[in-house]
Parts: C-alpha cells; structure tokens; sequence
C-alpha cells in the first residue's frame, strides 16, 4: 500500500533550520514530527503538523551513533501521539542537497519505535529523514508485518517529490 | 523514445522524472480542461485524476481539443474522450477517472500533488479550493467569460489564478468574495449559453500547463508566489491582476495552518 507524506515547504524549513543547529555532544539533533491522518483511493495521506525536537538534556552520549536519546524523549512522544491521535515520526537531518536515503541504523531505530508506538496508538508511525531540500519516510501500517511504500512531497514554491521508500 | 523529451532538458536534469513523477486532477474536460489534457501528456505528465460527468454534445466541437463529430453523435462521454488522447501519447499512462461531480467522490482528489480546474462556477471554486486547502494540493484555476454591454463589442477576459497552501487563497487575492458568490446563487439555473472559444480557452490552459511544470520543477527558479493573471482576449495581454500585490505578502485569514486533514466536528 502506498502512504502519501505532505507537508509544507514553511514547515519542512522549520524542521531542517531546527534540526542543523549543533548540540553539545550529538553529532546530529532529532525531533518527532506529528501527523493527522486522511486517506486517499490509493491509501493514507499523512500530513504533518507539528513538530517537538527532542530536548537537549535527553541526548544521551554515545560515539557509536549520530545521535542517541533516552526514554524521557520517547515517553514525551507517545503521549504527544495519543493525546493528539496522531502518527508520530522520528525526524533527523543528513546535511546536504538532493534525494537522501535511511541508512541501516536509522532503518533499525524506527522499525523499533514504529512497532512499538503501533501497539500503543494504533496509527501509522515511523520515520523521517531529511536533506536540505527533499526528504523521505519510512512508514509502519497497522498491523502490517512491513514498511509500506511511502513518497514524501514538500508542497510550495517549489513542489518537491522525495525518494520513494522502501 | 529515448529522445522524446530531449528539446524540453532545459527544464533540469531532474525535471523529466518529477514530470513523469506528479499526479494531476484535472476537475472539468471541456474548452480548457482539454487542452490541458493534450499538453501535459505532450510534457510526459504520467498519472491522472480526471473528473467530467458530461458527454460529448455537438455545441463542444468548436472548442472540445481531441473530440470528433462521431463523439458528439454517440454522446461519448469527455473522459472517453481524453483517455484516447492521453493513451495515443503515452500507452503506459495511469488515469484514475470519474464521470462524477468531484464532490460526489473526493478522495481521489486528495491524492494530487496538483489540481487544475476548469470550472464554470465560482461555489464550485470555492469548494475545490476548500478541499485542496484541507489536503495540501495546489489549485490552479482557469476561467473564461464573455461580457456584453451594447453598444460595445463583446469584451471577452479570463484568468488564472494558483491557491498554494500556506499562502494567499482566492478570497485574500479578491478573486473570491460573498458577493459575487451571493450573486451568483440568485441565478442558479439561469447560467445562459456559457460563451467559449477555442484560442482563449488554448492560451488560459497552456499558461496553466506552464505553471505546473514549473512548479514540479523549479525551472524558472522564479515562481515563489501565488499567481493571479487577467487575460484580456480582445486585446491579447495577459497581466498581473493588480489585487495581488496587496496580498501577497500576508497570512492567510480563512485557511489556518492547522486547518488541515479530514474535517472534523467538536460537539457542543
């Protein structure tokens, strides 16, 4: 099935101006971005509204990974998409122009939280990742024992289609 | 085949997949929707939403693009029409058709990343752009009409006007407003002959075409604004409506940002 990810080229630029900005320790800053859910006569069409960066003090150091976050900032999340019945996605930056792609530890991460948000709010959930100017998702159906094929589109001046993933 | 497309690479070196990427509605297949039709599958525009629950009538052949007279005397339906327009371009091509009003089946509409309406009424503007609004499609309209005040000659003008999501919609540009919708709901039924010509409903729709393309692909690295463009047919001058540039730079006032996604109803 395939999921449609739509967000405004206003909010797109929020997240990435957010997520550039250096931290302490973390190589790379990560957020959630919150979704209200419609559907279309191809499948569901997320589309983005909110966005929290997770807070400096809940980075966790670890040199293995761009960036690790402890509990609190998944805890805040949950509650965040069930409060709002909304998808929750992971958000992160990799730093440079043009389509972008999940690397394998990212694709690890949000298969975790996907399925394990899915239990407790029964939405699509998953992952986004963003380059300077496109982006692509990795998204968790319900009940689905797979991502779905998903295509981010950034709507403005101009309109811009992400990768499609997987 | 394989060069096709090669005298539109000055579009960008990704533009032909972005082209070949974008899903279109086009809202009405009549003087304008038509045109727009043969043009974007002319460009490799691959996936389409098309809505016309009207067949073809003998009165459409002098402005229907694709349609013939043994269309009009079997009363083919327009989608019939189009989709042997878009296939003898493109076989492969992905048409998802309804021979309804877009009202009585929306969801497909919702799966756009651009619509074009060829309207006739201004409520049913207001209606697409309510729901391109509510599901972050942009919406481009082009209209035409013809005025007469005697002893003048007819003056024949039109526009196109592009309502972006998070920018200035059709009321903040003036297009729209509760009088001329007022107006228009004291002559229901009353619409009259509906004047259309070829060469104008050519020109609004190849102007729409253009703004698509440059919005899937950014050639023009220019277009980062809402566009609202007067055509004057008697004269030939396509301009910058003056409305515009009082609003262009404002928010929004009827489509919050966060006025989106399915609608939904608080109880008292």
């Amino acid at each position: 099935m395939n999921v449609a990810i739509r967000l405004r080229r206003a909010f797109f630029s929020t997240l990435v101006d957010d997520l550039a900005r250096p931290h302490a320790f973390a190589f790379e800053r990560v957020g959630w971005v919150f979704a209200r859910q419609a559907t279309t006569h191809r499948g569901p069409l997320l589309l983005p509204d909110w966005y929290e960066p997770v807070n400096d003090e809940d980075y966790v150091r670890d040199d293995k990974v761009g960036a690790r976050f402890g509990t609190a900032a998944i805890r805040a999340a949950l509650q965040r998409a069930r409060a709002t019945n909304r998808s929750c996605l992971q958000v992160h930056l990799h730093d440079h122009y043009g389509d972008t792609q999940f690397s394998w530890t990212d694709c690890k991460t949000i298969d975790e939280l996907a399925t394990s948000f899915r239990a407790l709010v029964a939405l699509p959930h998953g992952g986004l990742v963003l380059s300077r100017d496109s982006a692509t998702a990795r998204i968790w159906l319900p009940d689905h024992d797979s991502p779905s094929s998903a295509r981010v589109t950034i709507v403005g001046f101009p309109t811009r289609f992400g990768a499609e993933h997987p | 085949m394989t060069d096709r497309y090669d005298r539109q690479s000055f579009l960008g070196a990704r533009a032909q997949e972005a082209i070949a990427t974008a899903r279109v509605g086009i809202v009405g297949l009549g003087g304008g929707g038509s045109h727009l039709v043969q043009q974007l599958a002319h460009l490799g525009f691959s996936h389409y939403v098309l809505y016309d629950p009207d067949q073809v009538e003998e009165s459409n052949l002098n402005r229907l693009v694709g349609a013939t007279q043994t269309d009009a005397l079997e009363h083919r339906p327009k989608l019939a029409v189009a989709e042997r327009v878009l296939r003898a371009l493109l076989p492969e091509v992905e048409i998802d058709a309804f021979a309804v009003r877009w009202q009585d089946h929306p969801l497909p509409l919702r799966s756009c990343d651009v619509i074009v309406g060829g309207l006739d009424s201004l409520l049913d503007r207001s209606e697409l752009e309510v729901c391109a609004r509510r599901f972050l499609v942009p919406y481009i309209d082009i209209g035409l009409g013809v005025r007469r005040i005697a002893p003048e000659p007819p003056r024949m003008s039109g526009q196109i006007v592009l309502s972006m999501p998070g920018y200035p919609c059709f009321r903040c540009i003036g297009f729209l407003n509760e009088e001329d919708l007022a107006a228009e709901a004291r002559l229901y039924g009353d619409a009259g002959p509906r004047p259309q010509v070829v060469w104008a409903n050519g020109l609004l729709a190849s102007i729409a075409t253009g703004l698509v393309v440059d919005l899937v692909t950014d050639w023009t690295e220019s277009l980062r604004a809402p566009v609202y463009l007067t055509y004057d047919a008697n004269s030939g001058v396509v301009l910058p409506h003056p409305r515009l540039r009082y609003a262009v730079n404002r928010a929004c006032v009827h489509f919050p940002d966060d006025d989106i996604g399915e609608p939904t109803f608080t109880p008292l």
